[in-house]
């Protein structure tokens, strides 16, 4: 049986209030964000330990993650020592680990991806422990003003402009394929 | 000679005046005394603030701050709380990321004071006890008896009572750094972080201070490398005698409880009553006798008390939970608070009579008692369990395993306890199972859940989740026992002579701390693993504190600790328990020594000189995996302030801040060859200051690779990247990018992996750099030709 969470849009940790600037959760979340993710002119997703823990329904989250960067020929920053499963699957990720992208990501005259001119104007998180990739959501949204971030767990991130809700595996599921189809 | 700090004591034997007829009369005039020229005074004894600025500031320049704000909101005064989000500014003018560099500053100060209000807490009672001229001997192998007190303060200390001196330093340099926090004083992030590098390196002195009074006083091991082996865990008490469980960092309250042992003939800890310790107090009182027993580390802390087992509990400072005291009320376990840091609302009853304080405590007038006076406390506490064990028929609040099933049943499946644990540990899952009959989810939580309490906080229906997680591990909690060895305490001048050409021509590939709290991201036996592996490949293998602990908990497929496994020695594949927290600055030294003992650099307040050497020679990195406190903050600092860098886990982000270099800005990373002046590119050696790791995986890569150092030798870079190779592709899957920059010539290739890397750098048109074995430092003054 899975949990019943008590608040869809408070911080997933319970004490996690950062402040007054506490992301977006809209109902239609997968539209809209497939709909930033094709506006945005240099996207870039960045994964942490869980793409290769965590598992929907038989399917592991790496794969979710290849599947949304390859719809929108978009760079994967493999964070920890989550590049294994990309080799694997024969993924060009680049490896680094969240404190040295975040800490670039920072520069607007920096790009991961060199085809693309600079900077990354969305970053989309998946798959990275909760207070860590919280923390690293917090540096970039005081100090990176030329980017917006989404983040695509099951936990709402006060600190990203925009949150899936806290939700259970299933719904989880069906925000992530919502997404994905909508990216088209 | 020279004046310096410390009293000048004049003696004698006996003086007649018409006034006066005194014998054996001392005098001590002022603070002021000679200090032999033992060493060319260098530039910075005893700095203030302004007096390391410049080096801070230049190797921040290298290493910047990067800030992951921890709160958006300030809320330190009336103005408040002003919303700092992204740019905006508070009533005072602040901006975000001055703010942060504030608190970090703010946690050093706190992490500093703490070590040298212990410091100085323990001293004064070592003074009464042994007298100021009591000798500053650490053993016939040591002697640069304090490498901190002589680098930061410039003066050898000979007596106890010289310590005093340092530590009125390090208070009047807490202080100055303290008033740097008020609102409307310091206002730029460098400055602030300048000052909290101040503290960090002040920490390192006073905790210096700290072990070295406990060593010389209490015949601790003077730098062991033998020092014995001894139990940890909770199967190593035996229940059924009386106990006494001292909680803390501050030792001296539980050596008096061994000595009134002893004194009342009641023999050896053990014999007659146990004497166990939880947290960094249990490492100074195996210091002191192998017969006392450690719990474990601060995650321990709820689950032994709840257990019971405990007859009577002693609090010194530090770390201790907040409820201690009643938790321990729950179980029927007294309590005697023991240090007026942490006093517990307590009434003090220090002057009372030991048999009118047993007799309250026993009779359960009040909760607990202060006694600030440790003698007394040994001798309260010992009388204490022993009347108190038949009366309490070992109360506990853990259920048995047969209740956790009625215990679970009115769970909701909220998710609240999840929600609230900082791990996100499937607390709402394990317990829904156990309500519906199966207990393993719950057991399988028992090495990953850090006995904070939280879960059960959250609770509506009140259940003691923490405590059903201790039940479903039951028979792991008392049964577990492991091999810890002893705190060994300083690394001896012999060991620095044998080890430090090795280390600064890179072939011992380096030393590595494990240290810190126990806030661990994974089971705490990972610590353990780390520190085999890495004994196992040749580095030098230290650690300390809760770090230490952890390390015993990991078992080798023959059910070896790693202590039992690895010598005890400051050497090639050993592995070495320095003591507890304030046994850290022991690793600090042996960077500090190597530049001395190896490299005749004047130590004298020298500050800056030997950072600089030890930056880019001395391949050493700490690890605290599970750094919590504003002490770990501040020991990290003071570590990063000396030239050596730490990986935390990914809580440590929310220290707020870290020092990341930038590879890619070459200039930056760029020193100066000393022979020549000529400007160097020696690559990311090491890469950043204070990195965090989010998995066990990236934190073995990323030590091996903060262990390599400009001044290695083809040979030294050669075995360090055969151990960063190999990690690498072993948790990575293929080779390391940043390969081209670490490889200067082809003899830097490890040999194992010479084709595969020729062809990978071939691929990347790697061209040899030339690294004409230089002389490296960031400091111009030590360029010895100036080119033209
Ligand atoms: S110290 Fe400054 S930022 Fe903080 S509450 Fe006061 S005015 Fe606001
Ligand atoms: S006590 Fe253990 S399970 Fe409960 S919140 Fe803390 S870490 Fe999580
Ligand atoms: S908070 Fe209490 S009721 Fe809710 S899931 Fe956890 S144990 Fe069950």
């Amino acid at each position: 049986m899975a949990s019943i969470l008590p608040s869809r849009t408070s911080p997933y940790e319970t004490g996690n209030i950062p402040g007054p600037q506490m992301a977006l959760s809209p109902d239609k979340a997968p539209t809209i964000y497939a709909a930033l993710t094709k506006r945005a002119k240099n996207p870039l997703l960045i994964v942490g330990k869980y793409v290769l823990e965590f598992e929907l329904d038989g399917k592991l989250l790496i794969d979710y993650a290849i599947e949304i960067a390859r719809k929108r020929d978009m760079p994967i920053v493999a964070t920890a020592h989550t590049l294994k499963g990309f080799l694997e699957r024969n993924f060009p990720a680049v490896s680094m680990g969240l404190v040295d992208i975040v800490n670039r990501l920072q520069d607007p005259n920096f790009t991961v991806d060199p085809r693309k001119p600079p900077p990354h104007d969305l970053v989309l998180f998946l798959g990275i422990t909760y207070q860590f990739a919280s923390q690293g959501l917090s540096t970039l949204k005081h100090f990176a003003p030329h980017l917006k971030t989404i983040t695509l767990c099951k936990w709402y991130h006060p600190n990203a402009d925009w949150s899936f809700p806290n939700v259970k595996n299933e719904e989880w599921k069906q925000l992530l394929e919502a997404f994905i189809k909508a990216l088209g | 000679m020279e004046i310096r700090k410390g009293p000048a004591r004049f003696s004698l034997k006996e003086l007649r005046t018409n006034m006066i007829q005194a014998k054996d009369l001392e005098v001590t005039i002022g603070r002021l005394a000679m200090e032999e020229e033992w060493e060319p005074q260098g530039p910075t004894p005893f700095p203030g603030i302004k007096d390391l600025r410049a080096w801070d500031f230049k190797f921040l320049s290298r290493y910047k701050p990067f800030y992951a704000p921890f709160c958006d909101l300030c809320c330190l005064c009336t103005y408040g709380k002003c919303d700092l989000t992204a740019g905006r500014r508070g009533a005072c003018g602040i901006d975000i990321k001055t703010q942060q560099a504030r608190i970090v500053l703010l946690a050093c100060c706190i992490g500093a004071a703490t070590h040298t209000a212990h410091a100085r807490h323990l001293l004064e009672h070592l003074l009464l006890k042994y007298g100021e001229d009591y000798p500053i001997n650490l053993g016939p192998e040591i002697e640069c008896e304090m490498p901190h007190v002589r680098l930061v303060c410039g003066i050898k200390p000979k007596t106890l009572g010289d310590l005093t001196y340092i530590l009125d330093y390090c208070e009047e340099q807490i202080v100055q750094c303290l008033a740097a926090v008020h609102t409307g004083q310091e206002g730029n992030y460098l400055d602030f972080e300048s000052k909290a590098l101040h503290m960090g390196m002040i920490d390192h002195v006073a905790m210096e201070v700290a072990d070295v009074e406990q060593i010389i006083t209490y015949g601790y091991p003077k730098g062991d490398p033998n020092a014995p082996l001894t139990e940890i865990g909770c199967g190593c008490v035996d229940v059924t005698k009386p106990l006494t469980l001292s909680i803390g960092h501050n030792v001296a309250p539980s050596i008096e409880i061994i000595d009134y042992l002893r004194k009342a003939g009641l023999g050896e800890p053990g014999q007659a009553i146990e004497v166990a310790g939880l947290c960094c107090t249990a490492h100074d009182m195996t210091r002191y006798t192998n017969q006392a027993k450690i719990i474990g580390p601060m995650s321990y802390e709820l689950r032994f008390i709840r257990s019971g087992i405990a007859d009577v509990i002693v609090l010194d400072e530090q770390c201790i939970r907040t409820d201690a005291v009643e938790e321990a009320w729950r179980v029927k376990t007294p309590v005697i608070a023991a240090n007026e840091r942490a006093c517990y609302g307590l009434p003090d009853l220090t002057e009372l009579p030991v048999e009118a304080i047993v007799n309250k405590l026993v009779r359960r007038e009040i909760k607990g008692a202060a006694i600030f006076d440790p003698e007394k406390v040994g001798a309260v506490a010992v009388l204490t369990a022993l009347r108190m064990q038949p009366l309490r028929k070992k109360y506990k609040a853990i259920p048995d395993i047969d209740q956790i099933k009625q215990a679970a049943s009115p769970c909701t499946f909220c998710s609240k306890c999840r929600r609230n644990c900082p791990w996100d540990l499937p607390t709402d899952e394990a317990v829904n199972a156990a309500k519906h009959g199966n207990i393993e989810p719950l057991a399988q939580l028992y090495d990953r859940c850090i006995g904070c309490g939280r879960c059960e906080e959250a609770c509506p229906q009140h259940i003691p989740v923490h405590s059903l997680i201790v039940a479903a591990g039951e028979r792991k909690f008392k049964t577990e026992k492991f091999k810890v060895r002893v705190g060994r305490g300083p690394i001896l001048d012999t060991e620095i002579r044998e080890v430090g050409a090795p280390i600064v021509l890179g072939e011992i590939p380096g030393v590595v701390a494990y240290v810190g709290c126990a806030n661990w991201p994974t089971p705490m036996s990972d610590v353990g693993r780390m520190a085999y592996e890495f004994a196992r490949r040749g580095y030098i293998v230290t650690s300390t504190g809760c770090s230490a602990m952890a390390i015993a908990f990991y078992k080798d497929e023959e059910g070896r600790s790693p202590y039992e496994v690895f010598g005890g020695g400051f050497l090639r594949g050993e592995l070495s328990n320095e003591g507890s927290c304030v046994a850290n600055p022991h690793i600090s030294d042996a960077c500090i020594k190597i530049a001395y003992i190896y490299a005749r650099r004047n130590l004298r307040g020298n500050y800056e000189e030997i950072a600089d050497y030890i930056l880019n020679r001395v391949g050493a990195c700490g690890v605290a995996w599970g750094a919590m406190s504003q002490k770990a903050a501040s020991i990290a600092t003071g570590f990063n302030r000396i030239g050596v860098p730490v990986i935390v886990g990914p809580q440590g982000l929310k220290y707020r801040r870290l020092y990341l270099g930038r590879v890619e800005d070459e200039e930056s990373f760029k020193v100066y060859d000393a022979r020549t002046g000529e400007r160097v590119f020696v690559g990311p050696a090491p890469e950043h200051l204070v990195y965090v790791a989010e998995t066990v995986e990236e934190c073995m890569v990323w030590t091996a690779k903060l262990c390599i150092r400009p001044s290695d030798t083809t040979k030294g870079r050669m075995i360090k990247l055969t151990n960063y190779v190999d990690l690498y592709k072993k948790f990575y899957g293929k080779l390391p990018e940043d390969l081209p920059m670490l490889v200067r010539t082809e003899a830097d290739i490890p040999v194992t992996f010479k084709d595969e890397i020729m062809e990978f750098l071939k691929a990347k048109g790697w061209q040899p750099h030339p690294m004409p074995s230089i002389d490296p430092t960031m400091l111009e003054r030590l360029i010895r030709v100036k080119r033209v």
